[in-house]
């Protein structure tokens, strides 16, 4: 007993891989190693190491952009479009008046709601709270709410926000801050977290995802120079620029789309880690089903089909453009059905290994997800809370490697062969079958 | 039948069935007869400055029975509703005789009447009015009038008040209603400016942030196909409506486009809103008003009740006494002096017993009420005084916590009447006051022959 060998302190499976080697792990797990294992741990743990050198001259950087913020001091809309908002306004404005930047005006636009909201955005508006209120009678969706707010905006820069979010006290002048990096920063990206994460599994396991495709993911993508979508709760834009390019278009999936429009038309997207604002996120799972249906479904209609043109080698062509939305449908779209093609690979060539197989790869996925929690850690600002949600990493495989698959799965091909989103009810009928028709 | 007599004095009478109603073509008409003897006026003049001044006369004479006299207008002539309504109706001379009826009737009614024994102005125009309503049996309903600052001209009461005093007509008619004289029905609300109690106002809408009145209506519009939104006039081109955003053609409303809202702005301070303010100018004096700011008065109509009967017909009143300077307790203290001094007087004949009693008491919580409060709280008190006393007994206050009493014929050994006023009254304000136990100090002086109304008002 004294003289037991490694490999008889561990499971069959794993001492399985041990004799029969490299080339074969590889070639059975060749979906891990070239895509996953690349892309979320090497490609993550470099830029993360980059990160940490070029640490101090960010810092300086940033100090610098600081000051130039508040020596200009710039006139700054923040604008809240949204529907049956009411209940959550004035706990919105009481958090913005909370805000280290103050120099800005409070513009929400009421989208058709059929609740209180015009009442108490009208309380609001007389007390003061909001500096303009603005009510459509009849619902126009997302996109034309945010437009309308535009329209009347007279900040430098335009900050777009949900209703039902929360933000740190220097959550604005964080977002705003980048701007006075670099001239040619047209959008900023904020980081949004999960505030409920206590309320459920659901919950829970969607702060973990938010930590490594916002958080994370963000950082790494930005570094890269391919950051694609900011996100509808937390944005901060150039006024001038988001003119030049007409506002958002019809979602779902506006977000996504308005920040391919402004790095078509020349500007680099920042993403601000360090801009915190905490969102709500859906805690039934049926719920959040159909937001990622949603969400899903969007990759492709704006990505594969309305900004093609990215990938053709025309006059306007951008490595860094095609780069940001090929990484984009490649690690989404491509990988998605190369996963089924994988699967097919091993149910077919490797039956009978199955059962070493399958273990191996929740392993595998397992390590990963805590070896992935491990940067989280070291890019995060908010440590302690976050080891809380340490536990439910182990069950992040079945949630990120199967459900959302799944779901994402069905999305895809709904899209694709029927064009489903232009029939979500998130956008009205009226405006959604005109964009299906002009193809947008 | 009908007997036009004219008379040496020009005044003409038509006389029928024993009542003899006067034709008024001029206020001096009126001047020169005994109105008391007539029994009723027929208007005869189509000059609405005459038929007004002729109105105004017999209405508000001082003499309520002449006041109250029929007074209709003739048929020939047109006279405004405003005038109309202070009368008892168009008659036509050819057919006088079918509306005598109506002048027995109202004749009978005024003779039932005392004369009102009411000095203060405002309850004699209040009595006036509910015996005007009583001997018509008729509802007051007022009439729209461009010549009344409110808007509003009401039969007979309006005439005792100037133009610019209706609010105040207003208030003398809600006070009627508060007592139950007259019932109130609601017909209108009135906004009076706050400055001049005018009606005739100009409501505009403003920018609420610099209350400019020059402010534009944009509609917004919503181009479905790019969510492009924005005010009517950015689309606008060629006749045409064009967006901006993506140069398309909107053709169709519900199909290209809707008008989801409308914004203004201002052209002052470039204020853009949705909710304009609103403000309201007084035609009369210039007045700005915010809508808030307007006095909102009701208008009814108004009708006597039974207690506004019983009120004319109170034998010890003739209508309300109306009592000044009213008396504290029972009676002022000059006059109690005087009671006083005369009981030491009469003691001194018929040697008899009786006493004066001073009723005193201290609180801080009390002594912080303004003086009208004050004022309420020593009738109160008074009056609680009083249940414990005698008929003969005489009160009378200083102030709301000193009261004087003269109990007379009343032996030192017959006080406990003054007992139960010290225990009652120190538990009554014990109970509604949160001090501690109210003491209450009670002097108590036998009258004697050497006494004078020093010895008790030092």
């Amino acid at each position: 007993m004294m003289f037991l060998s490694v490999h008889d302190l561990m499971p069959e499976y794993l001492n399985y891989w041990f004799v029969v080697g490299l080339q074969k792990f590889i070639r059975v797990f060749w979906y891990f190693v070239l895509f996953e294992f690349t892309r979320y741990i090497i490609i993550d743990y470099i830029i993360a190491f980059i990160f940490w050198l070029t640490g101090r001259s960010r810092k300086e950087k940033f100090a610098i952009a600081k000051q130039k913020l508040f020596s200009e001091n710039p006139f700054v809309s923040v604008i809240i479009p949204g529907k049956n908002e009411g209940k959550h306004l004035y706990k919105l404005t009481k958090s913005l008046a909370e805000q280290t930047f103050k120099n800005f005006e409070l513009i929400i636009v009421d989208d058709g709601s059929d609740d209180d909201t015009p009442i108490i955005g009208k309380n609001l508006e007389e007390l003061g709270l909001i500096d303009m209120f603005i009510r459509n009678e009849m619902r126009g969706g997302k996109a034309s709410a945010a437009n309308l707010a535009l329209r009347y905006s007279k900040g430098k820069y335009i900050v777009h926000l949900d209703a039902d979010c929360s933000f740190d006290r220097d959550a604005i002048e964080k977002v705003l801050t980048p701007f006075y990096l670099d001239d040619k920063i047209g959008a900023v990206g904020g980081n949004v977290k999960v505030r409920n994460y206590k309320d459920s599994l659901c919950a829970k396991l969607q702060a973990i995802e938010y930590l490594k495709t916002v958080s994370v993911g963000r950082i790494v993508t930005s570094y890269l120079g391919i950051y694609k979508i900011i996100s509808g709760a937390f944005g901060a834009f150039r006024k001038d620029v988001i003119d030049s390019v007409g506002g958002w278009d019809i979602g779902p999936g506006l977000d996504g789309d308005i920040t391919v429009k402004f790095r078509k038309s020349g500007y680099k997207i920042y993403f601000q880690p360090e801009a915190i604002c905490l969102t709500n996120a859906p805690s039934k799972f049926k719920v959040l089903t159909k937001q990622r249906l949603r969400w899903d479904k969007s990759i492709i209609r704006f990505r594969v089909r309305k900004h093609k043109d990215v990938y053709m080698p025309n006059a306007n062509f951008n490595w860094s453009n095609f780069f940001s939305l090929a990484e984009n449908v490649f690690y989404n779209v491509v990988l998605d059905i190369l996963w089924w093609i994988y699967i097919l690979d091993i149910i077919f060539n490797y039956t009978g290994s199955l059962k070493f197989i399958i273990p191996m790869n929740f392993t595998l996925y397992f390590v990963m997800s805590y070896v992935q929690m491990l940067s989280i850690y070291i890019f995060s600002e908010r440590r302690k809370e976050e080891k809380y949600l340490w536990p439910y990493v182990s069950l992040m495989t079945l949630y990120t490697g199967t459900y959302l698959r799944i779901v994402r799965t069905a999305a895809y091909y709904k899209e694709f062969f029927f064009k489903r989103s232009y029939e979500d009810v998130w956008n009205p009928y009226k405006s959604s079958i005109k964009a299906k028709r002009a193809g947008l | 039948m009908l007997n036009l007599v004219r008379h040496n004095d020009n005044s003409r009478k038509i006389i029928q069935d024993g009542y003899a109603l006067l034709l008024v073509s001029h206020k001096s008409e009126l001047q020169s007869q005994q109105l008391t003897e007539l029994d009723g006026f027929i208007l005869d003049t189509d000059s609405h400055v005459h038929a007004k001044e002729i109105i105004s006369y017999v209405r508000t004479h001082t003499n309520l029975k002449v006041a109250l006299k029929p007074l209709f207008i003739n048929g020939t002539y047109q006279l405004p509703k405003e005038q109309q309504i202070h009368c008892d109706g168009i008659v036509e001379l050819s057919t006088i005789s079918s509306y005598i009826q109506r002048v027995a009737t109202i004749t009978k009614r005024v003779q039932s009447l005392n004369d009102p024994k009411l000095v203060a102005n405002q309850l004699l125009i209040q009595y006036k009015t509910i015996a005007y309503s009583f001997t018509r049996n008729l509802q007051l309903k007022p009439v729209t009038s461009r010549e009344s600052l409110i808007g509003y001209e009401f039969p007979f009461i309006s005439l005792f008040y100037k133009n610019n005093e209706a609010v105040e007509l207003l208030k003398n008619l809600q006070k009627a209603t508060e007592k139950n004289y007259l019932s109130f029905k609601l017909l209108d609300y009135i906004h009076l400016c706050k400055s001049c109690s005018g009606n005739y106002l100009n409501f505009r809408e403003c920018c609420p942030k610099c209350d400019s009145i020059d402010i534009e209506a944009h509609d917004m519009v919503h181009h479905f196909v790019c969510a492009h939104v924005a005010p009517e006039k950015d689309f606008k081109k060629n006749d045409g409506l064009e967006c901006p955003k993506c140069d398309k053609n909107l053709r169709h409303i519900g199909i290209d486009y809707d008008k989801p809202s409308t914004i203004y702005s201002c052209n002052s301070c470039s204020h853009e809103f949705q909710n304009p303010g609103m403000l309201s100018l007084c035609m009369d004096c210039s007045t700005e008003n915010k809508l808030e700011e307007l006095l909102q008065k009701s208008i009814g109509s108004y009708a006597i009740t039974q207690a506004g009967e019983q009120l004319l017909f109170d034998r010890n009143t003739g209508g309300e006494r109306v009592v000044y300077n009213e008396g504290i307790g029972n009676i002022n203290k000059e006059l109690f002096k005087i009671i006083v001094n005369q009981e030491i007087k009469r003691i001194k004949e018929s040697k008899g017993n009786s006493v004066f009693a001073n009723v005193k008491f201290q609180s801080n919580q009390l002594q912080l009420l303004n003086s009208r409060s004050k004022n309420a709280l020593m009738k109160e008190i008074g009056e609680v005084i009083k249940s414990y006393l005698k008929d003969s007994d005489i009160l009378s206050a200083e102030s709301y916590n000193n009261y004087y009493v003269l109990l007379p014929e009343t032996k030192e050994t017959q006080l406990n009447r003054l007992e139960l006023i010290d225990y009652n009254l120190s538990k009554l304000l014990s109970d509604n006051l949160t001090e501690e136990k109210q003491e209450i100090e009670i002097t108590i002086h036998k009258i004697a022959e050497s006494d004078n109304i020093q010895t008790y008002f030092s």
